[in-house]
């Protein structure tokens, strides 16, 4: 590994001195203007702000995930704004006749009209402007005006509700995105990989709204700074916690309760945040159980989110933030002397350094560790046993931001990440024979390296071309399941690799509308097979291998995208197809056991996509939302499944409709609500029944040739600040009611089979399960701040 | 233990959902009606050779699917049977032609008290015929390590199937313990022992039920895999009652005398009881996706399946 690592270094450091050079010695009569645009309450910084010129807009740039942007221009006087959606715009005039260091604070608390002014529409066309296309970004304060189920605010349930996107289940926080798997959605927290996004069995997700800054969703169009996933990148970014004051956030609900605090280390310079939030639902039964058959029994999860920045230096900013979550199930029968304890979650941590080379060349420097382990061990009186299972990451990854002119960004870096994937090993004993599983954990590394470049060619064209390297080693210890052969540790046993080529690219129609499309090939070399109708927790992680090969998709997608009424509404139309090889799946005679691998149980596939989705958003006013309807088409194909038919993959949704809005009845009273209509999913029906062995057992149809009822249901929520008795008070509460499933819809959980004797004739039947019927909650939401503004 | 891992998989899954979610909501349970669909029957076969003191000849029963809509009355179980067929094993030396028979010619003794427990049935009490087909004579040579080629006609159907008879790996000794937690006096848990020898084997068995039938429990097969070559003690359970109770589930009654039935069998064998056994638990779990059986039978569905054989008559007693 020690080699691959220095080659890694080598590589990138050359590349990056060339830029380097390059950058510096470039002779110019242009100047930059550069620097970091943040919150003025807070002073966190923000992402995706715009800064451009005043009289000419279209000569601009974005702040990056860290909030800094570099604009580079001509020698001249200029008014440039600052801008970023609900906060108030800045003009400042500048005199460029020389790189200008310039960081900027924005206001919150304007409310937006309908009708705008022109220096507002750099930002609010993004829509149509970018290159980008199947993206959406959505902000944590506006998640948590929409409905929860039982108050639960949860911004993996949010993004289900956008076009092309949808649930893996009912209440399930896990999502297929434009007919990919669950596995092939990249989701990463600052940066580190999330490998189970679920609580709950996938009732919740791990991310606690509270702890979130951002969370952008990228379905289509993956530029090549992201890798490894072949379906969608959801980039969720924790907050850095107030650089003025401290401050204090949380909240008590049915099921949970949350606390926020975060402040400042050294005021403006660095800043501390820590969020916790933890269930308690089960606790609280415990009197009840005590002296029952189910004594000690209980079930609980809780999330740990923490976050420390420092501003070094004007050129040095290093930050850390780490998260912990854990489910744990606790299971006891006394009397029987049998008992369980099933815990599982995640770690992540994160170390970046941002360090700015020049005023146009912005370097950050991860180090990433995450794991995801799940543990289940018990016995009954000498039986005991523990299964083990998990993946765990160790990554460093190197990103380079160029800004030479307004007319490119140019991205370019490398990420090397190293696996330990722990396949399900078990031990047990019976108090005389012990019992250990054979299976070693396998190991691999992950390399990629990458370039790309936002290039607006001109007024109406611009073109995002990337291009992404990446290669993966399956590692020794390892013994050859094919040929016998032994490898050392690090030794490499496995080879896979290829180019990613990402393209995408904008073309104007009118200052409101354009065109667009894009290409993208993905290689995904770490894979999810389950073998559940849902995403459960005991799902495992493999890497590719001898035996497993990495998946492949290429995308193609194009779409119009045009605004309206000045840039408050705006539109889109997607279509995509994609071409999925090397996907995996179970075998449908496949019986879980711990005595063969899960890679010797697979059976491999191809797949294909295809859709349209129309989106209609409107950002400004008393009523914001979203209309989103997707019609779509998914199939896989696999040589031992029903000699490779072409079946609707679980993750089929013909029709798709979202609607969610929020309206604000009244300065201190808002109403959120979110309707969805699915086409219902498809499953595999019974299809006879035998006698054997005097048992009735049922012989199915093909895989999913059934549908569930279409799937419908609408929320609602009540958002209730009271009055306050100064204008800025330290402390503000909010009250909100929300309502799940408000017309008690019986959307069907999953189906099974019973088999009915009625006057000596025998019969089999169906029954639905609903697991959600209305759901009214209340949660009781507080902030306090040590030095309340405006 | 590969049993107990499925058991507790299915286990937990079922106990997190309960917990999980009985708490906060309750769930709701109504009929679904599955789209009609018009489905075709298909043979179905049943049929074992056995090799072991006090074993019974080979038999073969053919019955047919029943489509998912159907009611099935008494009179439509019988008309399951097939009646037409043509049966014929090969055990490597000689093919030995099936005879039919039918309920009402069957012989009483133990063939048809095991028909009796194979089919569910009571021959006395049923006014129609149901046949099947025996090596009347006992004319297969049945003992282990031996392959037995089964051919079967319907019309213009054929059905074949293979199967072995393995080497049997007997359980050497047997004692009846308290039962884990709480003690009742009245009820006993078995343990068994085994030298497994090396190299993958796969093992089935059977108990007599509380109704006095051999009968298996919740999961009556298991491969190897976790005391390969290993000299192994392990509980074994009850075959399921009527009411399964899960406080007692599993236990014996001091007192009673139990058969006990312990076989090796072969690969094939071993995958059609672990995919019928987990379809069958599998269902009423929201998380379990279907389960297709893996049958041994070419043009049909089922198994044809070979048994070593090993009997006990077991006193349930804590005291010895």
């Amino acid at each position: 590994m020690s080699q691959t690592i220095t080659q890694f270094l080598r590589i990138t450091c050359v590349v990056f001195i060339g830029l380097f050079v390059y950058t510096n010695g470039t002779t110019q009569s242009t100047f930059t203007v550069s620097g970091y645009i943040s919150d003025g309450i807070s002073g966190e910084t923000l992402i995706g702000a715009n800064v451009y010129q005043a009289s000419d807009p279209s000569q601009g740039a974005i702040t990056n995930v860290y909030g800094y942007y570099s604009l580079t221009l001509p020698e001249g006087n200029y008014e440039l704004v600052y801008s970023y959606l609900g906060y108030s715009d800045q003009r400042i005039s500048v005199n460029l006749s020389k790189d200008i260091k310039y960081d900027i604070e924005l206001s919150q608390g304007v409310v937006m009209t309908e009708v705008t002014i022109s220096a507002e529409e750099q930002e609010k066309d993004s829509n149509v402007e970018s290159t980008q296309m199947g993206v959406v970004a959505l902000e944590v304060q506006n998640i948590k005006k929409l409905p929860a189920l039982l108050g639960e605010v949860d911004i993996l349930k949010t993004l289900q509700l956008l076009p092309g996107v949808s649930s893996a289940g009912e209440g399930s926080s896990g999502f297929y995105v434009r007919g990919g798997g669950p596995d092939q959605n990249l989701v990463l927290l600052d940066e580190a990989i999330v490998y189970n996004t679920g609580h709950l069995l996938g009732f919740f997700s791990v991310f606690n709204a509270d702890a979130i800054k951002n969370t952008t969703l990228i379905k289509g169009g993956m530029p090549a700074n992201y890798g490894g996933r072949l379906s969608s990148v959801v980039d969720v970014q924790m907050r850095e916690g107030n650089k003025k004051n401290y401050e204090a956030e949380g909240g008590i609900g049915l099921i949970s309760s949350r606390l926020t605090f975060e402040g400042p280390i050294q005021k403006n310079k660095s800043s501390f945040l820590i969020s916790g939030r933890r269930t308690y639902a089960l606790d609280l039964a415990q009197p009840a159980l005590k002296g029952g058959d189910f004594e000690g029994t209980n079930y609980y999860f809780y999330d740990l989110n923490a976050k420390l920045n420092f501003t070094l230096s004007d050129k040095d900013r290093l930050y850390f933030s780490g998260y912990f979550g854990r489910d744990v199930l606790l299971f006891a029968q006394p009397v029987r002397d049998f008992q369980f304890e099933l815990p599982y979650g995640n770690r992540t941590a994160t170390l970046r350094w941002n360090h700015l080379f020049s005023d146009k060349l912005f370097f950050n420097l991860s180090a990433i560790y995450n794991d995801y382990n799940l543990e289940f061990s018990g016995g009954q009186a000498d039986f005991t046993f523990n299964l083990l299972s998990g993946v765990r990451d160790y990554n460093l990854k190197l990103d380079f931001d160029y800004y030479p002119n307004p007319k490119h960004v140019i991205k370019y870096g490398a990420n090397y990440t190293y696996h330990k994937l722990t396949p399900n090993t078990a031990s047990a004993s019976n108090g005389e024979t012990d019992f250990e599983s054979a299976f070693e954990p396998k190991y691999g590394q992950e390399v990629a390296f990458y370039i790309q470049d936002d290039w607006k060619v001109n007024e109406a064209f611009s073109v995002n071309a990337g291009l992404r390297y990446s290669f993966f080693n399956q590692l020794g210890p390892y013994t050859s399941k094919l040929n016998g052969q032994e490898f050392d540790d690090l030794e490499i046993v496995e080879t896979y690799g290829g180019l990613e080529p990402r393209l995408s690219a904008k073309y104007s129609l009118s200052k409101a509308s354009s065109l667009k499309g894009a290409v993208t090939l993905n290689n995904q070399y770490i894979h999810l097979a389950s073998n559940s109708s849902s995403t459960l927790p005991t799902d495992l992680w493999v890497p590719s291998t001898e035996i497993v090969a990495p998946q492949r998709a290429v995308q193609y997608a194009l779409g119009y995208f045009q605004n309206f009424k000045d840039n408050s509404y705006e539109a889109s139309l997607e279509v995509y197809y994609k071409d999925l090889r090397d996907q995996i799946d179970y075998s449908d005679d496949q019986v879980p056991t711990i005595s063969e691998e899960d890679e010797d149980q697979f059976v491999f596939g191809i797949g294909r996509a295809y859709g349209a989705e129309f989106f209609l958003r409107k950002n400004y006013g008393n009523l914001t939302g979203w209309v989103g309807y997707t019609l779509s088409r998914t199939e896989r194909s696999f040589t031992d499944i029903e000699d490779g038919r072409w079946y609707p993959a679980v993750y089929d949704r013909r029709h798709d409709i979202s609607v969610v809005a929020n309206y604000e009845i009244a300065p201190r009273l808002e109403l959120g609500g979110a309707f969805v209509f699915g086409s219902g999913r498809h499953f595999t029906p019974a299809e006879s029944f035998v006698f054997i062995e005097n048992k009735l057992n049922i012989l199915y149809a093909g895989r999913n040739t059934s549908n569930l009822p279409d799937y419908h249901r609408l929320d609602l929520s009540l958002t209730y600040t009271p009055k306050q008795k100064k204008e800025y008070q330290k402390f503000k509460s909010t009250w909100n009611l929300s309502i799940y499933n408000v017309y008690n819809r019986k959307n069907p959980f999953f189906i099974f089979y019973d088999s009915d004797v009625d006057n000596g004739a025998t019969s089999l039947q169906a029954f639905q399960v609903t697991i959600f019927p209305i759901i009214p909650s209340i949660s009781w939401n507080f902030k306090w701040n040590q030095n309340p503004q405006k | 233990m590969t049993k107990h891992y499925q058991i507790f998989k299915v286990y937990f899954v079922s106990v997190t959902l309960v917990l999980g979610l009985s708490l906060l909501m309750t769930s709701c349970q109504e009929e679904f009606f599955l789209e009609e669909s018009v489905t075709a029957n298909q043979f179905v076969v049943e049929g074992y050779v056995e090799a072991g003191e006090g074993t019974l000849p080979s038999y073969v029963l053919i019955t047919q699917s029943v489509p998912f809509f159907d009611e099935l009355n008494p009179d439509e179980f019988a008309s399951l049977f097939i009646d037409n067929a043509s049966v014929a094993v090969n055990d490597g030396d000689k093919t030995v032609q099936f005879t039919k028979i039918c309920s009402d010619a069957v012989p009483d003794g133990p063939i048809k008290d095991e028909l009796a427990m194979t089919l569910g049935i009571d021959f006395d009490s049923i006014d129609v015929d149901i046949c099947i087909y025996i090596d009347l004579a006992d004319e297969l040579t049945r003992e282990e390590g031996r392959s037995y080629d089964l051919t079967i006609n319907i019309g213009n159907d054929q059905l074949t199937a293979t199967t072995t008879i393995p080497e049997l790996v007997r359980l050497d000794s047997f004692s009846f313990e308290e039962v884990p937690g709480e003690v009742i006096d009245s009820l006993a848990q078995l343990f068994a022992n085994i030298a497994d020898p090396e190299g993958q084997t796969f093992y089935r068995y059977f108990t007599d039920d509380d109704n006095g039938i051999l009968n298996t429990a919740f999961s009556s097969v298991t491969d190897d895999s976790t005391f390969d070559g290993q000299d192994f003690r392990f509980p074994i359970s009850q075959a399921d009652a009527t009411d399964v109770d899960f406080d007692t589930y599993g236990f014996f009654n001091v007192g009673d005398t139990v058969t006990f039935k312990w076989t090796t069998i072969d690969a094939a064998h071993f995958k059609f009881w672990d995919t019928f056994e987990f379809s069958l638990n599998g269902q009423g779990s929201p998380f379990t996706s279907y389960t297709r059986i893996a049958g041994n039978v070419e043009g049909g569905f089922g198994i044809w399946g070979g048994y070593a054989v090993q009997f006990e008559e077991l006193i349930v007693d804590k005291t010895e």
